[in-house]
């Protein structure tokens, strides 16, 4: 049975299935959830989408679950919809199960499953999916619970989600422009330089197709490179050279010196190369705006927090309303397993006390009686809290954690203002000697060397080098799970000199699943009532029950309310028998320690384990990479454990437990101070401000559909013995930066060469610019790949 | 919830039905016209090897030619083309066609059209420029059902229920906006009866309108439109997205913006100014990028998918396609450098080339989509999947059959053509010896051909069992959610962007403001620029000369004999003072030939004694041995008409020929005089017919003899001697 | 002076061919801005996936009410 079991896989999901408990036909599942999904397809004659992709769901076991019942409340639900009119609705949802060819299939399909959802428009690289539904026929509420029981369940913000593709329109329009007008120009300019074999009419037509050429060049001039202008003034107004000024001044010498030849017919100006340089800077731009669309780097509480809270009225009626909306002095309640929404005071003793492990990371629950100060991200463990807000939910005390959140624009990867500074005196140097030089033989030929010293020396290439080496690199990491969310990232990442680690989800692996065991004799029916039981109850062993047992396929039995012994366990008379959940003592058993049991009538029906802890894979490694060369940190929330499986990996003066979230953050902070570059690596929100406080902060993520908090990147939980890897060459891609700037001022020392001799014709310079930046990117981009893909490909042995 | 979660809603979805009907008829001509272009095509094929195949005036390979290319373009492709959109765009944007009476119009107003075309080239009804032989009646004709298609399409994406427009309809937009441009650009001629006209440009101005036309209709009618059906049929045959979306879309705007540039190439080393020509050059290089581009997006789309293409024929088919279709784009750039081009232009290799694109791209991407889309329409599968398998095997074959002789032959002829001896002289002095030398490769050809055309027959036995086992769905059901009112992030905001982005719209704005300036100052410019003679020497035809080359034209003498001697040695010490720009001011329309399957003939006047010429018109071999020169023996028979000779001269006169004021008048009596003379010539040389100053070879000896001679002493005076 | 006359003559049809030939690329770039304009590129990829699915999103043989 058993052996059987684990070579089959789940018909929904294609996982292994653990136990072969579920199967409907000729199909297993591995979980009810996958069963339920299943029926639902299949019974809409949607099996397609199993043929078109095999299994193609998402295992339900990983789905994460959300509370919709908030949308009711017309002011959240309003809050997703990017359009709204008595008969339709169009929503925007983030659906982060969407991950193949069959998602975007069924999920297209959905009007087939929910009545009144006229259509539904998924984008599978941004996983999120525009609904067009009918709100007289089907609300809000419904759709996400029709979403969530196919597994696809919506992730709800209570910022609703701005995942605008339009930011990129801008740069697509300047590069559009740019393209055109570079190609077309370039193409008219090209048998200037072929053509002129003693052929009157090049001369003849050359002096039309110029001014021509001048009018073309417009657009690129004054609407494609207005970013550079903008940039090189902002620049100077902040009394800082940066990049954008030697390339405006390449630009005007450029423009100007055209403008001079086509206008005085002495030549036929540098459009061309203009253009081309625009065009190539603008591509620059475009390729260092790369991101992993799947992925959110900038989450804050708003994420995790609930977005609806139940206000208790006048007469003592419930009424679900926006967080946002509440005030000091609003009566709210908040039911068992919840989070408590806003800083308030507590109107009764918390049964179960509360539980801050969401916020803090602490396992243990902190008990509460009447009129004690409880903190938003709290859960209640016990029965309902009845609170009264003290401050609105955004002022909330543990809030301050994600304050400011991460910077929304990622920045851009740009030389330091260091080299731009000598670049630019040194070019205006040259320039003006060769000024000096000509003038007293030549002026116009002294014009003529400068501008082209101008010209030539436009540090396109010095442009180019970063973004494309860093941009490659960006997306090396990707491809094996570390995702950056910005190119300029890995600069940082290359100064880290310090490491600190979170414990719990980080260094150590927690399979929150307990090890449920049950004894032989197990009549559904008490399972039905334990779980029932546990399923009224909000604390964390409740919980673990619940799922597990669901897990199991087994539906809670109608029971009456079930008496709470607060940090004891649940006892409960039903048919006749005394049910009991709790510690061993508890439920009156000789076991041993720190085991959870389930009795009926004292009879043992099941225990749960504690949660498993252990080192993630290839851990240990990376400790022993790290620690040789870098200071290590541990700063745990926790206490420390029984089994001190690190202190072989770590120094023990540098392992801290019983951190707060601030705790970590002012750690983070001090190290920074004494002039460490602190590299950040957590995963809970309690890591949060100490991600955003670090150098860089890193989050470690079960799978990318996860939630992780704000941070400037995130990486599969499995592939942290990359790490050094990864660090290492984000170190050393500044050898290839080197390289690439060496080949640039290479190309310039011989374009310069003509330039200051007043030799540089058109041609030179359209051949010599675009050739420098072509080479420059492939050494760049080609470069930062060869080195380090299998570096970082290859895990090391 | 769950209850009503299995009860589909009918609510709320429009019901609608694709037009399959269309697709079957466009697909049925496509096969059809297929059969006719390419019998058509062996026809001339074998008439180069055995020149008794030119059986009457109708089927002279003169005649035959721009029939066989009318037909494979206009005819094969054209209806290919319509049927892959017909299918494509309806599915594309979840819509039946805008209106089935247009379609129909398009249909039966397009084989109309090549009916026409089908009678009157063999009539020798002509305008001789290639691709663009058809008369004004028909011009007109193309240029309404074009405008119907174009409603046609548009209104489809007007009235669409996908918002998002797949790459594949970008490229049939951007089909019928240049094809429209470029038709009405070169069809620009003044009638002189019903099934004659003039152009209004002439000479240089001509050619380069005509090659600017001809390698768009390349690049627009054979390429753009193919592109669209592989982005659609190639994904759909393979059942997986394309490799890039994103590769796909810059494939079509790179393409675009510089695309309709790559016109003048055709003319290296002719007499246009080397400035176009570099500018052709250019171009015609730079299009690699985007060409290759779509070539390996396409072959990657089926990366890990080879197991199905060894199954699939349809995947087979358009692997080969597709390659092919790289082939021809990294070759025609080559073919545009000066220095491969004046190896290869006027040979062979230039058709090898075109057929390269037209069999192995367009060909097999419309067997592969023929393939397709016929068992879908009639709800079934293939007849015999192995019968495709062979076709496709055949179809390679002849492919290869057809194009590696031609290479060859053109390479050897273009080698023999320049062999000097060390003396200095030409090795092979008579042109016949460079044509005697490839007949065997020409035989290889024809028979490549054959085998191609024989899997075509295989295909339409094939489809024809196909369509017996199925029957016509001739409205495929179809549902879709209607395109919701845009909220905001669409047409609106767009409208916004617009205005509030005003200094771009303003720049991109005046540009093209601008650029419509240009054309309309410089328009008639170039009309009455024309109007002033600019070599002194250089007269306009006599009524004759004119008849004479009128009938040149009618028997399509342009199709194997170039007007046009290119400034080398070779050609010099062979044909003469290489042409110039100044002496075509009158040709209307230029006569420069693309393919010198005979020898050139812009300096031939003077050259030979009448009597030769007609004899040689007589039958070729009794004056050159060994010629594959069809006989023209009626021109000795036939009277020449001169009905219309008053029209065209004054006509003529119109578009700024220098014939005086009433010329049409007495212009008949000019040409008696001049035809007396060359008839006396002609008896003395023991011509014997009396009415033989009234027949067709005297007037086209008088335009052979006045060939090239303005710049000469003039050949007349010798002749009275 | 007739050297120019010629040479004016065949170029300025070029020149009307380069502006013609312009001025529908121009077309298109206004095509391509609106194409950006509208949101046509915003998603780069489900598109391709799309025109893989050729069955209507609801069943159009059933009618139940």
């Amino acid at each position: 049975m058993v052996a059987e079991a684990i070579t089959q896989l789940c018909a929904h999901c294609g996982d292994r299935c653990p136990s072969a408990s579920y199967r409907s036909e000729a199909h297993v599942f591995c979980c009810s959830g996958c069963q339920t999904v299943y029926g639902i397809i299949t019974a809409s004659g949607l099996t397609d989408f199993y043929t078109l992709d095999g299994a193609a769901g998402t295992s339900q076991r990983r789905v994460r679950e959300g509370d919709y019942a908030w949308l009711e409340v017309e002011a959240l639900a309003t809050t997703y919809a990017s359009y709204r009119d008595g008969n339709r609705w169009r929503v925007l949802l983030e659906l982060p199960a969407i991950h193949c060819i069959s998602c975007v299939w069924l999920l297209e399909r959905l009007p087939r499953l929910l009545p009144g959802v006229r259509s539904c428009t998924v984008d599978i690289t941004r996983r999120v999916a525009t609904i067009d539904f009918d709100p007289r026929q089907i609300d809000l509420r419904q759709v996400a619970e029709g979403l969530a029981r196919i597994g696809y369940p919506p992730v709800l913000r209570s910022q609703p989600t701005d995942q605008d593709p339009g930011k990129q329109r801008g740069l697509l329009y300047r590069i559009g422009v740019a393209g055109f007008f570079f190609g077309n120009i370039m193409l008219l300019s090209f048998p200037e330089y072929l053509g002129l074999g003693g052929d009157a009419s090049a001369t003849f037509i050359g002096q039309r197709i110029g001014y021509l050429l001048l009018l073309l060049s417009l657009p690129v001039l004054l609407y494609a490179a207005r970013d550079f202008f903008s940039g090189a003034y902002r620049g100077l107004r902040a009394g800082r050279l940066t990049i954008d000024f030697p390339i405006v001044l390449g630009i005007v010498a450029l423009f100007s010196r055209s403008v001079y030849e086509i206008g005085s017919g002495s030549g036929a100006g540098y459009l061309d190369s203009l253009t081309g340089l625009v065009f190539f800077l603008l591509i620059g731009r475009w390729f260092q705006t790369y991101t992993f669309a799947r992925l959110r780097f900038d989450r804050d509480y708003h994420d995790y927090f609930p977005i609806g809270a139940y206000r208790v009225g006048a007469g003592g009626e419930l009424r679900a309303v926006a967080v946002s909306a509440l005030r000091p002095g609003d009566r709210i309640l908040v039911k068992p397993g919840q989070l408590i929404p806003a800083d308030g005071i507590l109107e009764a003793d918390a049964g179960g006390g509360i539980d801050y492990s969401f916020v803090t990371g602490e396992a243990e629950t902190r008990p509460a009686g009447k009129g004690a100060e409880v903190f938003a991200g709290g859960r209640a463990t016990g029965g309902a809290l009845p609170i009264t807000v003290s401050v609105p939910a955004a002022e909330s005390y543990l809030l301050q954690l994600w304050r400011g959140g991460a910077e929304s624009e990622p920045e851009m990867v740009a030389p330091s203002d260091r080299v731009v500074r000598y670049f630019t005196l040194g070019i205006v140097l040259v320039a003006s000697l060769t000024l000096a030089y000509w003038y007293p033989s030549d002026p116009a030929l002294a014009y003529r060397a400068a501008t082209a010293v101008l010209i030539i020396a436009c540090p396109c290439a010095l442009a180019l080098a970063a973004p494309f080496a860093y941009g490659t690199l960006q997306r090396l990491f990707g491809r094996v799970g570390c995702y950056l969310r910005s190119a300029a990232v890995i600069d940082r990442l290359g100064q880290v000199d310090a490491f600190a680690f979170d414990k719990t989800g980080t260094l150590v692996e927690q399979d929150g699943e307990a090890a449920l065991t049950l004894c032989e004799t197990e009549p559904p029916g008490e399972l039905a009532v334990l779980l029932a039981m546990a399923g009224q109850s909000g604390h964390p062993k409740s919980r673990a029950i619940v799922s597990q047992l669901t897990g199991l396929g087994i539906a809670p039995a109608g029971i009456g309310p079930v008496s709470e012994v607060p940090g004891a366990g649940l006892r409960l008379s039903y048919g006749g028998s005394a049910y009991g959940i709790g510690s061993a003592v508890f439920c009156g058993l000789s076991a041993p320690g720190d085991r959870t049991y389930a009795t009926v009538d004292g009879r043992e029906i099941f225990s749960l384990g504690p949660a498993r802890n252990r080192l993630r894979a290839g851990v240990a490694g990376l400790l022993e990479r790290l620690r040789h060369r870098w200071p290590v940190y541990l700063i745990s929330g926790d206490a420390p454990p029984r089994q001190p499986f690190w202190k072989d990996h770590l120094r023990p003066d540098r392992i801290h437990f019983r951190m707060t979230p601030f705790g970590k953050q002012d750690f983070i902070t001090k190290l920074q101070a004494s002039g460490k570059r602190v590299l950040m690596v957590g995963d809970g929100l309690n890591d949060a401000g100490a991600l955003r406080t670090a150098h860089v902060g890193m989050a470690v993520s079960e799978q990318d559909s996860n939630f992780s908090p704000a941070c400037d990147g995130i990486i599969a939980a499995g592939q942290l013995e990359r790490l050094p890897a990864v660090l290492r060459a984000a170190r050393r891609i500044r050898w290839v930066l080197a390289v690439s700037y060496g080949f640039a001022l290479f190309y310039n020392v011989i374009g310069l060469s003509f330039a200051v001799t007043g030799t540089l014709s058109p041609v030179v310079a359209a051949i010599l610019m675009p050739l420098s930046s072509v080479t420059v990117v492939a050494l760049a981009s080609g470069g930062s790949w060869v080195l380090y893909r299998r570096e970082i490909d290859h895990l090391p042995e | 919830m769950t209850s009503n979660l299995s009860v589909p809603p009918t609510t709320e979805l429009e019901r609608f039905a694709y037009d399959n009907k269309i697709v079957q008829q466009f697909a049925y001509a496509t096969a059809f016209w297929g059969l006719i272009a390419m019998s058509v095509g062996l026809l001339a094929a074998l008439q180069m090897v055995f020149p008794v195949l030119n059986f009457t005036a109708e089927t002279t390979f003169g005649r035959i030619r721009p029939l066989h290319t009318n037909a494979a373009i206009f005819a094969f492709v054209g209806n290919g083309i319509f049927m892959g959109v017909y299918y494509s765009l309806q599915r594309l944007l979840k819509t039946r066609m805008y209106s089935d009476v247009l379609s129909k119009i398009h249909f039966y107003g397009w084989q109309a059209i090549i009916l026409a075309a089908a009678i009157t080239l063999p009539l020798g009804l002509t305008t001789s420029k290639e691709y663009a032989e058809l008369e004004w009646p028909i011009d007109i004709g193309i240029a309404l059902i074009w405008i119907v298609f174009g409603i046609n399409m548009f209104g489809t994406i007007m009235k669409r229920r996908e918002r998002h427009l797949y790459v594949a309809i970008w490229f049939y937009i951007a089909t019928w906006v240049t094809v429209t441009v470029l038709h009405l650009g070169n069809s620009m001629e003044i009638p002189v009866g019903m099934w004659k006209s003039y152009p209004v440009f002439a000479g240089v101005q001509d050619a380069l309108i005509q090659w600017w036309y001809g390698h768009n209709a390349v690049a627009f009618f054979l390429t753009t439109p193919y592109l669209g059906l592989m982005y659609y049929f190639l994904p759909k045959a393979a059942n997986r997205p394309v490799f890039s979306y994103r590769l796909s879309i810059i494939h079509f705007w790179a393409l675009i913006f510089i695309y309709i540039w790559a016109g003048p190439h055709h003319l290296l080393y002719t007499s246009l100014p080397n400035w176009a020509q570099s500018l052709g050059v250019v171009f015609s290089i730079m299009l690699i990028a985007p060409s290759w581009g779509g070539m390996l997006n396409g072959l990657l789309t089926l990366r890990g998918a080879w197991d199905k293409v060894r199954e699939d024929p349809v995947l087979k088919m358009m692997v080969v396609a597709v390659t092919a279709y790289g082939m021809a784009t990294l070759e025609g750039p080559l073919l545009a450098i000066k220095s491969v081009n004046a190896i290869t232009h006027y040979t062979d290799w230039t058709v090898a080339h075109v057929h390269v694109g037209t069999l192995g791209w367009n060909g097999m991407l419309t067997f592969g989509v023929l393939y397709f889309i016929i068992p879908r329409i009639f709800g079934t599968t293939l007849y015999s999947r192995r019968l495709a398998n062979i076709h496709f095997w055949i179809a390679t074959l002849g492919v290869v059959f057809y194009t590696v002789p031609l290479y060859w032959a053109g390479w050897t002829q273009s080698a023999m053509w320049k062999q000097f001896l060390p003396e200095g002289i030409l090795q092979y002095g008579n042109f016949l010896e460079t044509v005697d030398a490839i007949l065997p490769m020409y035989a290889l050809r024809a028979f490549g051909g054959a085998i191609y055309l024989s899997g075509v027959i295989l295909m339409v036995y094939n489809l024809i069992r196909t369509t017996r086992q199925g029957t016509l769905i001739a409205d495929e059901a179809a549902a879709a959610p209607p395109l919701a009112a845009s909220p905001a992030g669409h047409k609106g905001e767009y409208w916004h962007r617009w205005i509030e982005r005003r200094p771009v719209q303003l720049l991109i704005g005046s540009t093209i403001v601008v650029l419509i300036g240009g054309l309309l100052e410089i328009f008639p410019m170039v009309l009455v620029e024309s109007n002033v003679p600019k070599i002194a020497a250089v007269t306009p035809y006599t009524p004759l000369e004119l008849e004479g080359r009128d009938l040149y034209i009618r028997e399509g003498c342009n199709n194997c004999h170039s007007q046009m001697i290119r400034p080398f040695r070779s050609e010099t010490a062979r044909y003469g003072q290489y042409s110039m720009s100044g002496e075509f001011i009158y040709d209307r329309p230029h006569l420069w030939g693309s393919k010198r399957t005979g020898p050139d003939l812009h300096r031939v006047g003077a050259k030979y004694l009448h009597s030769w010429h007609y004899r040689h018109m007589q039958d070729p071999r009794s004056t050159s041995p060994g010629s594959i020169m069809p006989p023209y023996a009626w021109l000795l028979e036939d009277k020449l008409d001169v009905s219309q000779l008053s029209t065209k001269i004054s006509m003529l006169r119109l578009l700024g020929t220098p014939y005086p004021a009433g010329y049409e008048e007495y212009a008949i009596e000019d040409l008696r005089d001049q035809a007396r003379d060359i008839a006396d010539n002609l008896r003395e040389a023991g011509v014997e017919d009396d009415a033989l100053e009234e027949k067709e070879i005297v007037a086209i000896i008088a335009y052979l003899q006045r060939l090239g001679t303005d710049i000469k002493p003039k050949p007349q005076v010798q002749l009275k001697k | 002076m007739t050297l120019h006359l010629l040479i004016h003559y065949t170029l300025l049809i070029i020149v009307f061919l380069v502006l013609l030939s312009l001025l529908i690329a121009g077309g298109f770039l206004v095509a391509f801005f609106w194409a950006v304009g509208t949101g046509q590129y915003d998603d780069e990829v489900t598109p391709s996936i799309r025109i893989l699915f050729d069955d209507p999103p609801i069943p159009s043989d059933d009618v139940e009410p």
